[in-house]
């Protein structure tokens, strides 16, 4: 029986169907400090990574544009400026508190006219086949239960000639760098979510998250999985966070 | 290849750029008014020495900078970085005189040369952009001082060039004067001239001598 399937939330197997509720708890409890976290824990690189995969969108003036799991809307934010009054970007987040957050921001720093909000679980988008030009996912995809449904259905929803970006944290390739990001992320990111979230736990999952996520190989392969082609990746940070880029065709 | 190592210090050094240009359009408002005609035209820098590739596009109101791009761009800038930089100070921008530094321009050259132009004329409004930081009237009484002292030290430096050149061509006369040297130049000239048409004299003798030669039995 498919309820007695197991998966895995940071490195606790839970069932499938409480996966979804877990993570949803850490967002609601992250969301207000989302942004400033992500500062802190980054020191700011965060921001460089978002830059790239924005490069790489190759995203134009009157283009349609999906940004899922974009939480507090920092791809958004940029791609509403690139698409212009012509185009259309949907900032979409499985967690309503993300979404709040979000926009509130774009709001606050006077982006509406282009942007529409979708609350929206990425295994099963509400969106017509062949729709954006462009689907982006950064720091999502690890928290969504089944990953291979949700390639599918991003692959449904892009348009012929579209790409999918993967903004994702993934496997160092350096030894020594992988030592130093182990010690850092399981020592000095939870007491930094304490410190400042006062939520150590969220963090501890955010580090044990990471550990379970695919690999840049494997995760290359599902996306081809999915029926994207000419898919690559690259290494940002000595692997430590790598953007997967794949094409429907 | 499918795996790609991309380093973060070209998109630091983009982020920053854009940053800095933007900052400098919130203070030159004639040259964003200027910069509104090419709205939606990209320009590609391709620097060498050192390489780095740089994509501008006009926006509505800002400029948008990348350093990863893909298709096509409506004018390609290609050359050394610092021939590039000294270009956009200079008045000659014939297509030679930009051969001869090595730069290239692929795609609309009359775009180009707008592009150019604009960024030549960039009205930057220091005094402002300082009035935000510190206050306007501490500005102020600053920017006079710079002015001043600006105007001091360019009088001070032309003051300094006219006495050296006194001093190297009329005293010392260690170098001739321009219109000594091109009455020289003329005089050269003109005995190159009679020199070569004596040679064309000669030859013509000596062929009607051996014209002369070949008829005599």
């Amino acid at each position: 029986m498919s309820n007695d399937k197991t998966t895995h939330f940071g490195y606790k197997t839970v069932p499938v169907r409480e996966k979804q509720k877990h993570v949803g708890e850490v967002f609601h409890s992250v969301a207000q400090k989302y942004d400033i976290m992500n500062d802190l824990m980054s020191m700011g690189i965060h921001r460089l990574w978002k830059r790239y995969t924005i490069e790489m969108s190759g995203a134009r003036p009157g283009q349609t544009i999906l940004d899922l799991a974009g939480g507090t809307g920092d791809l958004t934010m940029k791609f509403s400026r690139i698409v212009g009054d012509q185009g259309k970007v949907i900032l979409s987040d499985i967690n309503s508190s993300m979404l709040n957050v979000g926009r509130d921001k774009l709001l606050d720093h006077g982006y509406a006219r282009n942007i529409e909000y979708v609350q929206a679980n990425a295994e099963a988008l509400p969106f017509a086949d062949n729709t954006f030009d462009c689907i982006t996912i950064a720091f999502g995809l690890r928290n969504v239960t089944d990953k291979q449904k949700a390639l599918d259905s991003m692959t449904r929803v892009l348009k012929p000639g579209g790409r999918l970006l993967v903004l994702e944290f993934s496997k160092p390739v350096n030894k020594g760098l992988e030592q130093v990001y182990d010690r850092y992320s399981f020592s000095v990111l939870p007491l930094m979510g304490k410190l400042v979230a006062n939520d150590s736990e969220s963090y501890r999952y955010l580090a044990e998250s990471i550990r379970m996520h695919p690999d840049q190989k494997t995760l290359k392969s599902m996306m081809r999985k999915a029926g994207l082609d000419r898919v690559d990746y690259h290494n940002l940070t000595g692997g430590i966070v790598a953007l997967h880029r794949g094409f429907k065709y | 290849m499918d795996e790609h190592r991309q380093s973060l210090i070209p998109i630091f050094v983009t982020e920053q750029l854009e940053r800095a240009a933007n900052l400098a359009l919130d203070y030159a408002p004639l040259t964003r008014m200027q910069l509104t005609k090419l709205r939606g035209k990209t320009f590609a820098l391709e620097l060498q020495r050192p390489h780095f590739p740089l994509l501008v596009e006009v926006g509505r109101r800002t400029l948008r900078f990348q350093s990863n791009w893909e298709g096509d761009v409506d004018v390609t800038v290609r050359g050394p970085a610092f021939a590039l930089l000294r270009q956009i100070n200079r008045n000659e921008q014939t297509p030679a005189a930009l051969m001869a530094q090595g730069i290239e321009i692929e795609g609309d050259q009359e775009l180009a040369q707008q592009f150019l132009a604009i960024l030549k004329d960039l009205d930057l409004d220091l005094e402002t952009a300082l009035g935000d930081l510190i206050g306007d009237m501490a500005a102020h009484q600053i920017s006079e001082v710079a002015r001043a002292g600006f105007s001091f030290l360019r009088n001070t430096a032309k003051a300094m060039l006219n006495q050296s050149r006194h001093l190297v061509v009329e005293e010392r006369k260690l170098v001739i004067k321009r219109r000594e040297f091109q009455r020289f130049e003329d005089d050269v000239d003109g005995l190159r001239q009679d020199t070569e048409r004596l040679q064309a004299r000669l030859n013509k003798l000596k062929k009607n001598l051996s014209n002369q030669d070949e008829v005599t039995p």
